[in-house]
């Protein structure tokens, strides 16, 4: 007997179908599973034959060859072993092939006959047929009924046995998700900061890279935290594309119906792998790409290995990340708004001139691993001091997250009117055109050009920095000193930080 | 010594069979105390020879025996032709006469440059901290070039901060040659202002270290380094230092010889400034400038300095008035500057950036300092502004 059912397999944020095709002929009784599975689909044969078995069905007393179709593709992940219980059941006759012609599979068993959730329905409900329905672990519905109209789910294999030949009923959908209340971290709760918070508010507005540079104890991280509740929601189309990115890497997707960008804050252990994504054979999305429409975080910037900081290039320009590898190339979004945190030197103390204690040699090394193209990516990069205690004590409660939110959305309505998607991404012509300097302003840019403490591109960032500080203010003329004083400021944590500085 | 005499690097030393063996030896990397005990009484030549039969009493467990193998006579005189390294032997030629005498002298020096540019004048060693601010590096400077100038060796470490500042202002004048002596050998690690410097003095004047090169550093050495230093100067000047920190190594390394120390004040603001301004509540002399060190040498001031051009007045607003009125001695981001003015960001943003404009403030790193009033006119000047 033969049989074929539907279902899918994950390749990074894609699904891509999967035909599953079940044989049965005279042999000793035995179940090869062909057709490039990877070790969680080979392992399915000894789930899959428990779980019928559990279910009250009857397992074949023949062979059994499981083939998955197209067996050019790498086939991965336990989803797989629901449809091949289901195309044995059909091959051994305990269903009819018209009972499943309708649908497709996906989902984890246990021995017991249980369905269990696996990551990634949305990209496979997704990939399946027009006219297939997702039949889904009943703990995936609500994620499934993202991306398809029509979704069954069940609990256990004899349920849903139960359902496809009529014997039974589907059971009830669970209920719809639960939307999270609000993070509580709220900008009204940092005192003081004033130039952290301000550079908050301009990375959020013109989607700049944001450096703090800072001693322990001083901040950064509470800050880089209440930077998604500056970001405007999430548009409808990124909001589909980021629920893949989560869906795909087994991440809860409740946070992003809401709208809200994503924030991912990964430790600085982090491999590039684990970063960047790939890894498995089926392209598991990194964390770029859960941050994808979002903020990535990177604490501690300077205990990141050079390896994996490197690896944030590609996607810090293009936005994009496409992971290579000998069998497969996948390319999984990441367009993010990068915040890092990092010490000025190993003991902490560095930028306070005369404080740090370190040794030549430790600093010139922390130095070296930072050096170069990535810290070219920040537009803004500023020094945060301990908080005053007549601040933490005593001092007025700061602007709300909903303030700032208000002006940033207006700020990211002008840019828009620009053409581009924020003003970090404006073209030096078109910074020339609709960002015009006045003459106050050309001459201070020019200074810092003359005396070297600007590159080309230095001044360039500086450029769109004044804009988007203009935007804020409501300014739409030609940019004035002012805010190019204040653009200069910050990115001021790396002005005159060189060793030969001052000296030479 | 004139500065027209010394262009051009040295040619590269031929090193006798003595001055081989006292290299190697000083190669086993032994502290400074065994290395003399090692020479003592002996001729180089002698003593490694015995040290390879096993004849030296002061290798009694055998151990330096195994570590002196034959082919690090080559070796060693291999890298010090490679960096055009001479060797110098205590009460052999050329070896520093202030040191000679001195009971923790090294028993072998490795010189690049000239031998004999600590001859003629007297030598002052400047010293610091490595994590100095904007004032002391200027203080530094302007110490350096004015002793230089007036015939005065600058004896310093190398180290980043006050050391390389130091040296810097000696670079800057034409006058007595500088001299470097390094806590690590000439072949070890120095970030790239460390090296250009290092080599500048070493055209000008004399670099000088006890550790043969292709050894290992050590963080002692460099406090050991530091009694080189005292030995070799006729006063010690401390622009800044912390509490504790290398620069008390010469201070105590000067005090057991007798070599006088000053220092020079600082804010009490400043943490890089509590070490000099402890010394100078124990009674060390006060410096400001050249001319007070070149008073405490007892040497007036024979040519005055050229006038350099004061800073153009600058048309400052109001808000930059009260930003520079806000500093104290102390670093300060912009932060503490809104804090302190009740100004905002923005506007203290454009005050910093026209007084640093106009020279009066500098930043390092974000925290902005103050241009001490008196220096103002050293180091770069800033070009015209675009503020007047």
């Amino acid at each position: 007997m033969i049989a074929s059912v539907a279902s899918a397999t994950l390749h990074g944020v894609e699904g891509r179908p999967v035909q599953v095709e079940v044989h049965i002929s005279t042999g000793l009784p035995a179940l090869t599973v062909v057709g490039l599975p990877d070790t969680a689909v080979r392992e399915a044969r000894d789930r899959v034959r428990a779980a019928v078995l559990s279910a009250g069905l009857a397992w074949p007393q023949n062979r059994v060859t499981v083939n998955l179709a197209p067996s050019g593709v790498r086939k991965n992940g336990a989803g797989l072993d629901l449809p091949i219980a289901i195309g044995i059941l059909v091959a051994n006759n305990a269903l009819s092939p018209r009972h499943v012609e309708r649908f497709a599979f996906f989902g984890e068993l246990g021995l017991d006959g249980s369905l269990r959730a696996v990551p990634g329905v949305i990209p496979m409900a997704d990939a399946v047929a027009p006219g297939q329905v997702p039949v889904v672990p009943h703990a995936s519905v609500n994620e499934a009924r993202l991306a398809a109209p029509t979704v069954r789910g069940a609990r256990t294999l004899g349920e849903l046995c139960a359902a496809l030949t009529g014997r039974g009923r589907w059971p009830d959908p669970p209920p719809p998700f639960q939307l999270p209340p609000v993070p509580p971290a709220d900008l009204t709760d940092v005192r003081g900061q004033w130039v952290g918070r301000r550079a908050l508010e301009v990375a959020a507005a013109g989607g700049h890279h944001l450096l703090f540079v800072g001693p322990p104890g001083s901040g950064k991280t509470m800050l880089a935290s209440r930077l998604v509740g500056l970001l405007p929601p999430l548009g409808d189309e990124e909001i589909v594309q980021v629920l893949r990115v989560h869906s795909a890497a087994g991440a809860p997707v409740e946070a992003v119906l809401a709208g809200r960008p994503p924030l991912r804050a990964p430790h600085h252990g982090a491999t590039d792998v684990a970063l960047v994504g790939g890894g498995s054979s089926w392209m598991r999305p990194g964390e770029v790409s859960l941050a994808h429409g979002g903020v990535l975080f990177l604490d501690e910037l300077g205990e990141f290995s050079t390896t994996v900081l490197d690896a944030l290039r590609q996607p810090l320009e293009e936005g994009v990340v496409r992971v290579t590898r000998a069998r497969a190339v996948a390319e999984l979004p990441a367009r993010f708004l990068l915040v890092a945190a990092m010490n000025p030197c190993p003991c902490g103390e560095g930028t306070v001139p005369g404080a740090c204690r370190c040794t030549d040699s430790a600093r010139a090394r922390y130095e070296r691993r930072l050096s170069g193209p990535l810290l070219d990516r920040f537009d803004l990069s500023v020094v945060l001091a301990r908080p005053d205690a007549g601040d933490v004590l005593r001092g007025a409660p700061g602007e709300t997250t909903a303030a700032v939110a208000e002006r940033v959305a207006a700020a990211r309505a002008v840019a828009a009117g620009r053409g581009v998607r924020c003003n970090a991404a404006l073209e030096p012509e078109v910074l020339r055109t609709r960002a015009p300097l006045s003459p106050s302003g050309t001459a201070l840019l020019e200074h810092h050009l003359a005396t070297g403490a600007l590159s080309a591109r230095g001044v360039h960032r500086v450029w769109r920095v004044a804009r988007t500080v203009a935007d804020l203010s409501g300014h739409d003329g030609a940019l004035c000193e002012e805010h190019v004083a204040e653009a200069l400021h910050l990115r001021s944590a790396r002005r005159g930080l060189t060793h030969s500085d001052g000296v030479l | 010594m004139t500065p027209s005499s010394s262009a051009g690097p040295p040619p590269s030393p031929v090193l006798s069979d003595d001055e081989r063996a006292a290299a190697a030896l000083a190669a086993l990397g032994v502290s400074p105390a065994r290395l003399r005990r090692l020479l003592d009484g002996w001729e180089p030549v002698d003593a490694w020879a015995a040290l390879q039969t096993g004849d030296h009493p002061e290798d009694g467990n055998g151990a330096l025996r195994a570590a002196a193998r034959p082919e690090l006579l080559q070796t060693v005189a291999r890298r010090c032709a490679a960096r055009g390294l001479f060797v110098l032997l205590r009460n052999g030629p050329g070896y520093p006469a202030a040191l000679a005498q001195d009971p923790e002298a090294p028993a072998v020096l490795f010189g690049s440059g000239r031998p004999a540019a600590l001859a003629g004048g007297p030598a002052v060693a400047v010293v610091g901290t490595r994590s100095a601010g904007v004032a002391g590096r200027q203080v530094a400077g302007v110490i350096g070039e004015e002793l230089a100038a007036h015939g005065v060796h600058v004896v310093s470490g190398l180290a980043l901060g006050i050391d390389l500042a130091a040296h810097l202002g000696t670079l800057r004048a034409t006058g007595a040659s500088p001299v470097a002596v390094l806590g690590s050998p000439h072949d070890a690690f120095m970030t790239s202002a460390q090296r250009r410097v290092c080599d500048a003095v070493a055209l000008r004047g004399l670099v000088l270290s006890e550790q043969a090169p292709g050894t290992m550093g050590a963080r002692w050495r460099f406090a050991s380094r530091n009694r080189i230093m005292a030995a070799l100067a006729n006063l010690v000047v401390v622009v800044e230092a912390h509490e504790s920190g290398g620069a008390w190594y010469t201070v105590r390394a000067a005090r057991r010889r007798g070599v006088p120390v000053a220092a020079v004040p600082g804010s009490l603001a400043n943490p890089a400034a509590a070490g000099t301004n402890a010394l100078l509540a124990a009674g060390a002399s006060c410096v400001r400038d050249g001319a007070d060190v070149l008073a405490l040498l007892g040497l007036s001031r024979t040519v005055p300095p050229a006038r350099r051009p004061r800073t153009a007045a600058v048309h400052t607003g109001a808000d930059a008035q009260a930003v520079l009125g806000a500093f104290g001695g102390e670093p300060l981001t912009a932060d503490d500057l809104a804090r302190r003015t009740g100004l905002g960001f923005a506007q203290v943003a454009l005050a910093l950036e026209q007084l640093a404009a106009a020279g009066r403030v500098r930043v390092t790193g974000g925290w902005w300092e103050r241009t001490p009033p008196r220096l103002r006119s050293a180091g770069s000047q800033p070009s015209a502004t675009p503020f007047s």
